[in-house]
């Protein structure tokens, strides 16, 4: 099953050549097994260079676009440049710096939590919301367009909205938080508070995602499962937890490691709302790096932390994906 | 099924690999043309003759970026016409300096106030002695201190065109609502923004989220106390007596309430929302606020004279813009359209699509702009004390492009906000930040 997306295409050549030798007198057509076999040997090998053909020039494209920005970039963490100048070589001090900035644990620490809140908040909600909607909710095609919205509607638009409910002492959310007797309270002013707000507006902005992820994989669970349940007697916890759970666990652990990803390059989100504020409270690697090389102009530090941001994150989903694999979910 | 099949399928496959190959070439092909074809970038040429192509970020509304294609696309010198292109605030500093780097640059720009600068240092432009002069030769008199601000390194790096500077505002209704008079220094700043604050109104407007106008206005203040964030030599220098005094001033402003504590994350909508809307009565901000009022209330938004600190100096900050010449074309040509341009601009003002002070003071002497009291005013009283980023000395320096919307003034004006540290610590962090990306 896992094979077949990388050798699907000269399988049936291999197969087919495997099948002959062991039955040499199977195929009449062919005179005899030598020539037959070199026959074969040659036309796989033939496939073989026009798949390579067609895939060549995605790959070059593929390699134009995605490793020259990657071989520049790591030239300029190695530099002390600027936006329009390369600067001088200064080796690794700009990784040494940024390991040594208090600025950089402060904003890895707010985007751990950041991505931590935003992927199991989404998914939470997602999964919670899919499984209502499956249940038979009536105008549920209407609810499922409607629960989009946060997704579909531009993050400016919905930064926007945000900040309109929330930023001002006159703003509707801190009105109705008074009138309840919370007194004053400035959602993006408190360093926590802030960062509480960012957190569930990316929950927010994110469910959407996990809806559709959700509610994608219990499509394919088999409603004849949950009857055979039913009849053994296993109560909805049960049922949740030792079957629905189980069988969207790859769908599960696939959008987390999505989610994981764009949780922690998310820009938008937290700057349109905060600009990272108040006092770098809410600023993540991403925001932090962005500050560093487009309002410091300090390139090698911003695109080091880029790099160290890229490196985390590879080695994560890959333990992650080797996690997945080893688990053996299907 | 497609792979393992006979002569017709190879016959197919070549065809589409053959197919696939000539796309491309057709692409790339394509992709040539087009590199060869210049776009608007510095002068090109083509088909109908010449261009000089001027980038203009957005300085008004879309009158004004109509106007300013009109008046570029007007221009027509030794067979060349101006081509304009309008460059959105919004990452600007990104879309300049990629031109740069990839010497797709325009003969001439606006910008950022000390883009200039950096760009001079870098190589990237010409020095703008020649236009200057040209100017002067035809009788133009520029606004006080303007041409000093610009020198760097023995010449002039720009050409100031307009001045964007932070005023004292002030709400009339409000304040006689309140019984407060319109403040003259910082005691009747405070006495007014204390009647204000019993009143449930901002006695002194912040916005230091992600609004630089936080930023702006307490530097306003170190200037008018005579301090600022940089020495005559234009050396960081944070920590000195009239900073101090300034620091703690505003920070008792934010202990009293006089700033809301919701300003550390105000944008700039949430401050003209306060502005528009009766919450705010007092503040520094540039000379476009009066915009954002409806008609009605034209009469009720005023600007103050400029008020004297504690060591009896006056002062603001303000933003020199001016135009800069790059080297992607031949200095002549960049010169000339420049001093055409700069010759004709007045019609920003006598048509009321700029707010901004003009550089030239033949286009503050015209009729239609001292029809205007609030322009008026802001010209006579206020332009002549304004102090750029380099605060006590005359002229800027590469440095203040990373100072300008830089991360550690930023946070000065949040900790000020939110009182997290007394005066001297909380310059002291400042002093910090900006070495740290001043000498960088």
């Amino acid at each position: 099953m896992s094979t077949s997306g990388t050798t699907g295409a000269i399988a049936p050549g291999v197969v087919e050549s495997v099948t002959r030798h062991q039955h040499p007198g199977g195929d009449h057509s062919q005179p005899g097994l030598p020539g037959g076999v070199r026959r074969t040997s040659s036309r796989v090998r033939r496939e073989r260079i026009t798949m390579a053909s067609l895939v060549l020039p995605s790959i070059i494209l593929v390699v134009l676009i995605n490793a020259y920005p990657v071989f520049y970039a790591a030239i300029q963490s190695v530099h002390d440049g600027t936006l329009t100048t390369t600067g001088d070589f200064v080796g690794f001090d700009n990784f040494s710096t940024i390991l040594a900035s208090p600025a950089f644990w402060a904003s890895a620490r707010f985007t751990l939590v950041f991505t931590i809140v935003g992927v199991f908040g989404s998914w939470a909600v997602g999964l919670a919301l899919a499984l209502g909607l499956r249940a038979g909710v009536p105008g549920r095609s209407v609810f499922r367009v409607l629960l989009l919205l946060p997704w579909v509607v531009p993050i400016v638009v919905s930064a926007t909205s945000w900040n309109w409910l929330v930023a001002t002492p006159s703003s509707p959310v801190p009105q109705l938080a008074e009138a309840l007797g919370f007194g004053q309270v400035l959602f993006l002013a408190n360093p926590l508070l802030a960062q509480i707000t960012v957190c569930i507006f990316k929950v927010w902005v994110s469910f959407p995602f996990m809806l559709l992820m959700t509610s994608a994989a219990l499509e394919s669970v088999d409603d004849n499962v949950y009857q055979a349940a039913r009849m053994d007697g296993a109560n909805r916890w049960q049922t949740f937890t030792q079957i629905t759970l189980p069988m969207i666990a790859r769908s599960t652990y696939i959008s987390w490691i999505l989610m994981a990803i764009f949780c922690v390059n998310d820009f938008p989100t937290i700057f349109l709302l905060t600009g990272g504020g108040p006092v770098d409270a809410t600023t993540s690697l991403v925001v932090y790096a962005y500050k560093l090389v487009f309002t410091n102009f300090q390139t090698g530090f911003g695109v080091a932390v880029a790099f160290l941001m890229t490196v985390s994150l590879v080695i994560v989903s890959t333990i992650l994906y080797r996690q997945i694999r080893k688990a053996g979910i299907e | 099924m497609f792979l393992s099949s006979a002569a017709s399928a190879q016959l197919s496959r070549r065809n589409l690999l053959g197919l696939g190959l000539g796309a491309a070439g057709a692409l790339g092909l394509t992709a040539c043309s087009r590199a060869t074809g210049g776009g608007t970038a510095g002068a090109s040429g083509g088909g109908g003759g010449s261009t000089v192509a001027f980038w203009d970020t957005v300085w008004g509304a879309d009158s004004y970026v109509n106007r300013a294609q009109e008046l570029v696309q007007s221009y027509s010198a030794d067979g060349m016409t101006g081509a304009y292109q309008s460059v959105p605030w919004a990452s600007y500093y990104q879309t300049f300096s990629s031109a740069v780097a990839s010497n797709t640059a325009p003969a001439a720009s606006s910008g950022g106030g000390y883009q200039a600068f950096q760009f001079y240092a870098q190589d990237a432009i010409n020095p703008a002695d020649n236009v200057i002069k040209a100017l002067q030769d035809g009788g133009a008199e520029f606004g006080p201190g303007l041409l000093e601000s610009m020198q760097y390194d023995g010449v002039y790096v720009g050409v100031p065109w307009q001045v964007d500077i932070r005023v004292l505002w002030y709400r009339q209704s409000l304040l006689e609502q309140v019984g407060a008079a319109v403040p003259t220094d910082w005691d009747t700043l405070r006495d007014a923004g204390l009647k204000l604050k019993a009143a449930g109104i901002q006695g002194f407007s912040v916005g230091a989220g992600t609004s630089t106008q936080g930023t702006q206005a307490f530097l306003a203040m170190l200037i008018n106390n005579g301090g600022g964030w940089f020495d005559a030599d234009g050396n960081v220098d944070c920590i000195t007596d009239n900073n101090i005094q300034a620091v703690e001033y505003l920070l008792s402003l934010a202990k009293d309430g006089i700033i809301t504590p919701a300003a550390v994350s105000y944008s700039q909508d949430n401050i003209t929302s306060d502005w528009t809307t009766g919450k705010t009565a007092i503040g520094f901000d540039s000379p476009t606020l009066a915009q954002n009022f409806g008609a009605d209330q034209q009469e009720d938004i005023l600007v103050a004279s400029p008020i004297t600190g504690p060591t009896g100096k006056t002062g603001t900050m303000r933003f020199v813009n001016n135009l800069m010449m790059y080297k992607t074309v031949d200095t002549e040509v960049s010169e000339a359209f420049l001093t055409w341009y700069l010759q004709n601009m007045s019609v920003y003002w006598t048509e009321g699509l700029l707010s901004s002070i003009p550089a030239l003071q033949s286009i503050v002497d015209t009729p239609e702009y001292q029809a205007d009291a609030r322009a008026k005013k802001i010209a006579e009283e206020w332009n002549p004390i304004g102090g750029t980023y380099a605060s006590l000395a005359s002229s800027a320096n590469p440095a203040m492009a990373a100072v300008d919307g830089g991360q550690p003034t930023a946070v000065w004006a949040q900790q000020i906000v939110q009182q997290s540290a007394d005066a001297r610590t909380i310059l002291e962090t400042l002093q910090t930040g900006l070495e740290g990306i001043v000498t960088s």
